[in-house]
């Protein structure tokens, strides 16, 4: 488990009021103080806006994420910063379920505190994490892509680049947009699924063709629509998708990534 | 570039030295390939059911595939396709090939 425990460091279940269930790590004699103040953070966030199913918050190096869906307790994830909520948040459903499967509320609400009953949760908690590592997150050559911040910030100095999109095969998407892009019907598209099947679809036809008619594997695609120029690019198993006012604009970036 | 034929247009593209292969398609059958791969058809209708797939209004006007060294490009006129093959993967004779493109595209079904 060591090493899936380097990005999902721990998971806690808190029953609401700040009394600790039970954490993936144990937290010894300070689980009180810590379950206290992580439920006080959340009663804070909670007075400042409208606390939705997920929220996180990022300290410099790692990030607490609060999944609040069940009256009775609430769980929260501390991680590694890199791990997209999006994803994070399919994970805590999933694990949601699976305690809401063996525990009611209502045993939540009346616990007398007798940990031991969670036991057999905590390794099945263990296996559904080496299970979501191992599909997304942290098998060495299956690592979710992240662009360096200083390349993000030297390729959006060119104001002809809109956005850059992460699109992996089993569907998720990660898209960093560049600051200027204040096209509305654009954000719509580059958000919608149109955008991610248009990535795959075309990645996957073009890549074939152009093994056929160019006898090459290292491809990138360049589309020229009525409004922009789409960039794609296969990168191990997931595709590039690059969006920019301007044909040179995608060449360059694909040059610097 | 003065033309009097889809076989005109054809004959004089494929003298301009970048050029490499061309097929023309017709939104139905292949008019004309001197691709060596023998099933261009096939590759239209892949391209077609793409770009049918889009969906949103985005207008797919061209469409390049790269590998570094050349460049293969599809240019797209109300259902016709037309693919060249480049020697370079950037093109030189942007102009005259353009002319030449438009001349296909206004032959294509004489």
């Amino acid at each position: 488990m060591d090493f899936e425990i380097k990005k999902i460091k721990d998971i806690m279940f808190i029953k609401q009021g700040g009394i600790l269930l039970f954490s993936l790590i144990g937290l010894g004699d300070k689980s009180d103080i810590i379950s206290s103040f992580l439920e006080a953070i959340k009663s804070f966030s909670y007075e400042l806006d409208e606390f939705g199913e997920i929220r996180s918050i990022n300290l410099s190096k790692f990030t607490i994420s609060y999944y609040c869906k069940n009256p009775a307790f609430y769980i929260i994830a501390i991680h590694e910063s890199e791990i997209p909520l999006q994803i994070l948040s399919k994970f805590l459903d999933k694990i949601n379920s699976k305690f809401l499967e063996r525990y009611s509320e209502e045993v939540i609400i009346k616990w007398d505190h007798n940990t031991s009953i969670f036991e057999p949760f905590i390794e099945q908690l263990k296996n559904e994490i080496q299970d979501f590592s191992k599909k997304y997150l942290l098998t060495p050559n299956k690592l979710i892509y992240k662009l360096d911040n200083q390349l993000k910030n030297r390729l959006f100095e060119d104001k002809q680049l809109l956005a850059i999109s992460y699109i992996y095969e089993d569907n998720v998407i990660q898209t960093e947009l560049n600051n200027n892009l204040k096209d509305y019907e654009l954000q719509v598209y580059i958000s919608s699924p149109y955008y991610r099947r248009t990535i795959l679809n075309l990645g996957q036809i073009l890549t074939s063709i152009g093994k056929i008619l160019l006898k090459s594997q290292n491809l990138h695609f360049i589309i020229k629509s009525r409004k922009f120029y789409l960039g794609i690019k296969q990168i191990k198993d997931f595709y590039l998708g690059i969006i920019g006012l301007d044909y040179n604009s995608i060449k360059n970036a694909f040059i610097k990534i | 570039m003065i033309v009097k034929s889809f076989k005109d247009a054809i004959k004089q593209i494929s003298n301009i030295i970048e050029i490499e292969k061309i097929a023309v398609y017709n939104g139905n059958k292949v008019k004309f390939s001197n691709f060596e791969h023998k099933e261009m058809n096939k590759i239209f209708r892949s391209i077609e059911t793409a770009l049918n797939n889009i969906g949103f209004d985005i207008e797919c006007q061209e469409l390049e595939i790269h590998n570094g060294n050349k460049l293969l490009k599809f240019f797209l006129n109300n259902g016709n396709i037309l693919v060249i093959k480049f020697t370079t993967d950037q093109i030189i004779n942007k102009m005259i090939i353009n002319d030449g493109v438009s001349a296909i595209f206004q032959f294509i079904n004489t």
